[in-house]
């Protein structure tokens, strides 16, 4: 990666605006390029500094109560050998999922992951051949229900629309034994790709569905996909190329630390 | 002899010193001082409950998106490293991610709720440039945000304030991606600039 590109993540990160697999780019490259930390530091400043600009807001008194006997209950954690993680200078700081009795899981955990490790390579080579196993692959005309049912500026309503609009639209869908179905819509032309399933069951506790594009035997991460109570969830799948398959597998909560996939995927959809 | 300046509601500056009282206070609490944790606490929870409000506009979720951030700067106060930032900027930083986390976390039951059929609110809600408009209009005090390009300044509010992703914003604005990455980079830089100008 060059510095060019490498400046690209930085300041969109400050912004917290990459994707999982943007992020793993981003740790890698800093990893490597420790000099690059000045370039992190400085975007963060910046970005603090639009975070100021909104006016302050005083919360209730009741807060700073609740807040400071929650803290005084709390136990910190150990200091951190600053030299432990060059990389992320807030990656310590998502919470122990042990000590933290906030509810939302931590999300920072897979940014400084190493990605793309031997181990993870070496998986990922067999593993289209068990994932085109349990593809069933319809490619058709095209229905399109979504529309309507997402708000108006939702970015998976929007890129959906533009698909229906446009005149190369294409769906390819696949079915589980269970009856849950997935199906991909994309155009060329409209530069969209959207991954929707329906009828599935939320992931195991502690775990996230996961969702690639997988091309040729290369799986690459979209991101994490969580269910609705209702059984489905939208996606955009960007980067998507005609010919890739789209696969789903559980992994530990917040994605797969490696950049790789680490179980082999529950549903896939082939476009080839 | 910073606990006799830290009274609720005061507006504090610098200390005699030039330094920012909220470093100080941080560094403190990551050694466990409850009291120092207090003083950051007093220090900047106004701004940082004004900007939870911003992005997560729900008062009551910004309440507890509020009680999260506080916990994660007690527990992870050791992380804070003064070579490379302020104290207020880590804690904003942690404060626009947990923001962040919370509107996507809604996202997929927004979603749910208008496939129940609530129709109205959907049309009722503000267009793309509304929504630029309203979230411009929040971050007036920052004057060299509005002296951006429109479209940097549009892509970055919407990746800030909005909480859109950049494969997002290009999905609503209909933009390739890679434009965008290069207006909110250029923006950004740009930003820097002009604060490192006005300081």
């Amino acid at each position: 990666m060059n510095e060019q590109h490498f400046r690209e993540l930085s300041a969109a990160r400050a912004l917290h605006a990459l994707s999982a697999e943007e992020e793993q780019a981003f740790s890698r490259a800093l990893a490597e390029h420790p000099d690059w930390q000045a370039v992190v530091d400085e975007d963060r400043e910046t970005a603090a500094a639009l975070g100021a600009a909104t006016p302050e807001v005083a919360p209730p008194a009741s807060a700073r109560a609740t807040i400071l006997d929650l803290i005084s209950k709390t136990q910190q954690f150990d200091p951190i050998d600053p030299s432990a993680d060059p990389a992320d200078p807030t990656s310590g700081s998502d919470p122990d999922p042990a000590l933290a009795s906030a509810p939302p899981p931590a999300r920072g955990a897979r940014s400084n992951a190493p990605a793309g490790s031997g181990r993870g390579r070496r998986r990922a080579a067999g593993w289209f051949a068990l994932a085109a196993s349990v593809a069933v692959l319809l490619t058709g005309a095209l229905v399109f229900p979504w529309g309507d049912i997402v708000g108006p500026k939702d970015p998976v309503s929007v890129a959906l629309q533009q698909v229906e609009a446009a005149r190369d639209a294409q769906v390819a869908s696949a079915e589980l034994p269970d009856g849950a179905t997935a199906a991909l819509h994309w155009s060329t032309q409209a530069q969209q790709a959207v991954f929707v399933t329906e009828g599935m069951r939320g992931a195991p506790a502690e775990h996230d569905y996961e969702l690639w594009i997988v091309r040729g035997d290369r799986p690459i991460s979209v991101g994490v996909m969580r269910i609705d109570r209702d059984g489905s969830a939208a996606m955009l799948a960007p980067g998507f190329e005609p010919g890739d398959a789209l696969a789903v597998t559980v992994e530990e909560e917040g994605g797969s630390p490696t950049g790789a996939p680490t179980t082999d995927p529950i549903m896939v959809v082939a476009t080839a | 002899m910073l606990e006799e300046m830290v009274i609720d509601g005061v507006e504090i500056l610098e200390g005699a010193d030039g330094a920012d009282p909220a470093d100080d206070a941080l560094l403190r609490a990551a050694h466990g001082d409850q009291r120092a944790f207090a003083e950051l606490y007093d220090l900047m929870s106004a701004r940082v409950f004004g900007l939870i409000l911003r992005v997560v506009i729900d008062r009551s979720q910004s309440e507890e998106v509020l009680q999260e951030v506080f916990l994660e700067a007690w527990q992870s106060a050791a992380s804070f490293n003064a070579d490379r930032g302020r104290a207020r900027s880590w804690l904003l930083m942690i404060a626009h991610r947990r923001a962040i986390d919370r509107v996507r976390a809604s996202q997929a039951s927004r979603r749910r709720d208008l496939a129940a059929g609530a129709r109205e609110l959907a049309e009722s809600s503000p267009g793309l440039d509304d929504e630029v408009e309203l979230l411009i209009d929040g971050g007036k005090a920052l004057t060299s945000l509005s002296e951006l390009p429109e479209p940097q300044r549009r892509a970055i509010v919407l990746a800030y304030f909005g909480g859109y992703s950049q494969s997002e914003i290009a999905a609503l604005l209909g933009t390739p991606l890679g434009t965008i990455k290069t207006r909110i980079r250029d923006g950004l830089t740009r930003l820097r600039r002009e604060l490192e100008a006005a300081r």
